[in-house]
């Protein structure tokens, strides 16, 4: 179960569960927009600060499989290697989109 | 070694009837809100601050003390973050505890977390109702212990040093493969089975954090680059 699931309920009305959804969602798409521009532009020191702070993202509101990806990126951007980092990239955009899609799906049912 | 149940520390907590103050500390928005509206759960927990600062964190405390921080590991881009700011916030605040709650690998964190002088470490990643064990493990255990979080239950054992938890063995072999030798030469000058050294080289990166060789590799020319001799 993702963990965005044990929040909601706290949220005593409809506005309040949009608002945070709405604010989740606007993370997400801001980590995975930022991320994907250091990844591109090689700036590797900025992609492993955005990683992290994707991966925390993904830990508080994702399901408990998906930061493993994160890590890999990370050592791949310590080790400064574009080959590996095109290759451990595409996991962590996958499990952001998941994310995305989690939001967006509980976004409907409000 | 010992572990620990939430229900326990509920009784231990229980018994003197009073409201934890708590700060939380994230530079993440969504965490802060996320965090703290499942504290205000709680009915004896007064959420004080939320701040996405360390700096504003600092400012809140010497206007109201908290008994517990729940801080962030990683700030990248404040003044203070880390073990630094785990040292300002115990010798600013010494009566309070600090719960490092991180997204980092615990094989980086924790133990950087705990010679700060946190007074615990739990991931991200964990469920949200052990942050609750842990803040109420953490006024049980205040001073007497450092809580962690690992395999769905909290233990109050120090965390040792990464390099601490490898076995003579696989210290060994690492030394070897730091000098430039493959699994067959170590397994070879070792006169182990290729079986064996492949089992101590992933067990070792299993121990370290470390993802693959390149990782390995890396660590090696850290830990071993000046420390090999002919």
């Amino acid at each position: 179960m993702p963990h965005i699931d044990a929040l909601l309920p706290l949220y005593p009305d409809a506005a309040g569960r949009h608002a945070m959804l709405q604010e989740a969602l606007a993370q997400v798409r801001a980590d995975l927009s930022a991320m994907g521009m250091a990844v591109g532009a090689g700036d590797y020191p900025l992609a492993r600060q955005l990683t992290h702070r994707a991966k925390g993202t993904v830990c508080f509101l994702g399901t408990a499989d998906m930061p493993q990806a994160f890590d890999v990126l990370t050592d791949a951007l310590r080790a400064r290697d574009p080959a590996r980092i095109g290759t451990a990239y595409a996991p962590v955009k996958q499990s952001l989109l998941e994310l995305e899609h989690i939001l967006l799906q509980r976004l409907r049912t409000i | 070694m010992p572990q620990v149940t939430g229900r326990r520390y509920m009784l231990l907590s229980g018994s003197d009837h009073q409201r934890l103050r708590i700060a939380i500390l994230d530079d993440h928005p969504v965490i802060t809100l996320g965090v703290a509206a499942y504290l205000r759960s709680q009915p004896d927990f007064d959420i004080v601050h939320v701040e996405t600062t360390s700096e504003g964190l600092l400012q809140g405390l010497k206007r109201q003390p908290c008994d517990i921080a729940i801080v962030d590991f990683y700030l990248p881009r404040q003044p203070w973050d880390g073990m630094d700011f785990i040292r300002r916030l115990r010798r600013r605040h010494p009566d309070m505890a600090v719960i490092t709650f991180s997204a980092g690998t615990p094989a980086e964190t924790e133990y950087a977390a705990f010679r700060a002088g946190a007074t615990g470490y739990l991931p991200k990643s964990a469920p949200l109702p052990t942050l609750v064990e842990v803040i109420r493990a953490a006024r049980a255990h205040r001073r007497r212990g450092f809580i962690t979080y690992a395999d769905g239950t909290l233990r109050t054992t120090p965390p040792r040093h990464p390099d601490t938890r490898l076995t003579t063995a696989e210290i060994e072999v690492l030394r070897q493969i730091a000098q430039g030798l493959s699994v067959t030469q170590v397994a070879a000058r070792l006169l182990r089975s290729k079986k064996t050294i492949s089992t101590h080289k992933r067990r070792s990166m299993k121990k370290l954090g470390l993802s693959d060789d390149l990782a390995l590799a890396l660590y090696l020319n850290e830990k071993f680059d000046h420390k090999v001799g002919p």
